[in-house]
């Protein structure tokens, strides 16, 4: 029930959230005008996807009521074997969220150390710490398959395809 | 007839030199491996390689561009079936069944599948482009910016119906946000730069491509992080043989997908991935299971892979005759006719029947090299799969923001990447669907424009509609499939509800056919144990 609460929650700050831009875009499309020279102008097309998507939203969140009063009759009845298998899959415990947060703040550390040390040296950098350290894969693995890594990106982005990745403030490994 | 004879018969002269089966060879094999890297698409592939091109004779370069537009297809859907990216935006259907059927141990039949569907319908469809491109571009002429709004209409309507099974508001939603985000940067009629807030990164648009590496890749990338300790697949050999039933099952699928490939393909501006959504719509709709749709079905591979290589196909059609670009590839392959200083239109085919001909002539032959070089490679790419995901996944990162980079040669596209893994991850635990904002994207811009035509022709009237018969049946179409499910659950209410539920009634099939659509729509909400 507090999973299913938890689910409602986060369904009506999404949807809440999205209503909020949709309408943000829809208010901002005014100022590019709507109609021009007797056509549609600028702002048309922003004016009507904000607002579909603020009106979309707004469905959404009504569902998630309906289904939060709808969960908290069934709450009152014990759950069966049947019903927890039909669960939604976000229902579940993962247990991985921390590790996703992790990884996530990672990629963002290796796009911010790219204007140092350049994308492929910053990100080969990434490679070998997720596997070193959150996948905790032996070293000389995570060693070996960091620089194989790099050494084939560099071939075939840098090298065969011209592909210009930023070398840093160092000039590694790119441009 | 004898003159069309006469020039398919040059045609295939040409293309058969030796050094142009090389050109081609070399094209098909440097378009697959581009192909199977997550993000860089066929554009992306023909744009990236154009460069090494310009020395080559025109034919010659064509014939390897139009090779590695044919690999990058191939390429393309091999990343969607094994690892859930898409390596094409028209590959992204395929991955709703196609990485099922991997996680099942059925890569192998998917793969075949994949590469016989896009084959029969990759050959098939030379045909029609051959001898009937200027009766089909004639029609498409008849499809003015009306007609084409319509269709875009139905093709947001159709994506849209995928999420019917978990919730349609999520789906409508996620199309709007796709539209709305579409509206971003420099609106291409007027000049006027919106939602930019003074940001040059955003003059141009928020990139479809970091948007699509946002939301496929990284999200899938940060999903089954999230799962944690995933068992890698092992698929046995003799599981990847293709039975009978299973080529029976396929062939229906495939040649509804051609033939619809081929149809929405050579509408100027709709393109594979439209054809793809349709294909897999319709097999969907007319398949005794639909609740398999989502799971892992083979006619949810076959039909999409035929249509997207049909509409690669046909794309040539308003590429060659009208100079209009029918997807975003034959838009870059178009550059690179006028690079080497030749105008595709109404006169192209009888100006330059040699290239012309010859350029369609080793579309044959890249799909024969592609079948061949693909069939017996199924068995090793599914070994792939075979890798340890925590191995995996920092090189897939690696790579798709590479991708992301190489776009456009700037980090704004990883940013973008980012940004999007974070929107793409929120998406896929909260079950809102990723197709509906990936099409309402692309289509988004070519919506605006039609629209603005329209408006045009109207005189400002957008009731000009209700004069286009072609149009309102479009809308007429886009309704039912909104409507479609409320309909068939009020009927359902109406029933008397039985005293027992057979094990294979109604009831089940629609309870497994609503947990089909949550599968489908979330691309990869899979358990895998």
């Amino acid at each position: 029930m507090r999973r299913l609460t938890r689910r409602i929650g986060a369904d009506l700050v999404i949807a809440g959230v999205l209503a909020a831009v949709g309408l943000a875009m829809a208010v901002q499309a005014i100022s590019y005008r709507i109609i021009a020279q007797g056509g549609i102008g600028p702002g048309f097309m922003p004016f009507v996807a904000g607002l579909a998507l603020a009106g979309f939203s707004g469905w959404v969140g009504v569902e998630s009521i309906v289904r939060s009063r709808r969960g908290r009759r069934s709450a009152e009845a014990p759950e069966d074997a049947s019903s927890a298998e039909q669960r939604p899959a976000e229902d579940r415990p993962t247990g991985g969220e921390r590790r996703v947060t992790l990884v996530f703040a990672l990629v963002l550390g290796a796009i911010l150390a790219t204007s140092v040390v350049g994308f492929l040296v910053a990100f080969g950098l990434l490679i070998f710490i997720l596997l070193a350290l959150v996948e905790r894969e032996p070293l000389w693995l995570a060693a070996v398959i960091t620089v194989t890594a790099v050494v084939v990106s560099y071939l075939v982005f840098v090298q065969m395809l011209q592909v210009p990745l930023p070398g840093g403030v160092l000039g590694l490994l790119g441009e | 007839m004898d003159g069309v004879f006469d020039n398919v018969l040059l045609g295939f002269q040409t293309a058969f030199s030796p050094a142009n089966l090389l050109y081609c060879f070399g094209g098909v094999v440097l378009g697959t491996f581009i192909g199977m890297l997550p993000g860089l698409g066929s554009a992306t592939g023909v744009a990236l390689l154009l460069p090494l091109t310009l020395t080559l004779d025109p034919i010659s370069a064509l014939i390897m561009l139009a090779g590695i537009y044919y690999g990058c297809q191939y390429g393309a859907s091999i990343s969607s079936i094994l690892i859930a990216t898409p390596g094409d935006s028209a590959s992204v259907v395929t991955a709703f069944d196609g990485y099922p059927l991997a996680r099942t141990g059925r890569a192998g039949q998917a793969l075949a599948t994949s590469v016989i569907a896009s084959f029969v319908a990759g050959t098939i469809t030379i045909i029609p482009l051959m001898t009937l491109a200027p009766i089909f571009s004639g029609l498409a002429l008849n499809f003015g910016p009306p007609e084409m709004f319509a269709l875009m209409v139905l093709g947001m309507a159709s994506v849209v119906g995928f999420g019917g099974g978990t919730s349609q508001a999520k789906g409508l939603a996620m199309a709007a946000f796709g539209v709305a985000i579409s509206t971003v940067g420099i609106d291409a009629q007027t000049g006027i730069a919106r939602y930019t807030f003074g940001q040059v990164q955003l003059l141009d648009g928020i990139g479809f491509l970091g948007v699509v590496i946002g939301l496929f890749a990284v999200a899938e990338v940060m999903a089954q992080v999230g799962r944690g300790g995933a068992e890698p697949i092992r698929t046995r050999m003799r599981d990847m043989l293709m039975s009978r039933r299973d080529l029976r099952e396929i062939s229906g699928p495939t040649a509804r997908g051609g033939v619809v490939g081929f149809l929405v393909g050579m509408l100027p501006g709709a393109g594979a991935t439209l054809a793809s959504f349709f294909a897999y719509d319709i097999e969907r709709r007319v398949s005794k299971k639909p609740e398999r749709f989502g799971k892992g079905a083979l006619p949810g591979v076959a039909g999409p892979e035929a249509a997207n290589n049909a509409a690669a196909n046909a794309a040539f059609v308003p590429t060659l005759t009208l100079g209009i670009p029918g997807s975003g590839t034959t838009a870059v392959l178009l550059g690179a006719f006028i690079i080497f200083g030749l105008q595709p239109g109404p006169l192209f085919l009888r100006e330059q029947p040699e290239l012309a001909w010859g350029l369609m002539a080793s579309f044959y032959l890249g799909n024969l090299l592609l079948l061949a070089m693909n069939l017996p490679l199924a068995p090793v790419l599914g070994s792939l799969l075979r890798i340890r995901y925590s191995l995996l996944y920092p090189l897939i990162l690696l790579v798709a923001l590479i991708g992301a980079y190489a776009m456009q040669n700037r980090m704004w596209g990883v940013w973008l990447g980012l940004a999007f893994g974070v929107i793409g991850y929120v998406m896929h635990k909260y079950g809102y669907p990723a197709a509906p904002l990936i099409l309402g994207l692309i289509l988004g811009s070519l919506m605006e424009k039609t629209l603005t035509q329209t408006s045009d022709m109207g005189g400002g009237d957008l009731t000009i509609f209700f004069n286009r018969p072609i149009a309102l049946l479009l809308f007429a179409l886009a309704l039912v499939l909104l409507l479609a499910p409320y309909l068939v659950k009020a009927v359902r209410r109406m029933r008397p509800a039985p005293t027992s539920t057979p094990p294979d009634g109604p009831a089940d099939d629609a309870a497994s056919a609503r947990s089909g659509d949550e599968e489908m729509t979330t691309l990869s909400r899979r358990e895998d144990g």
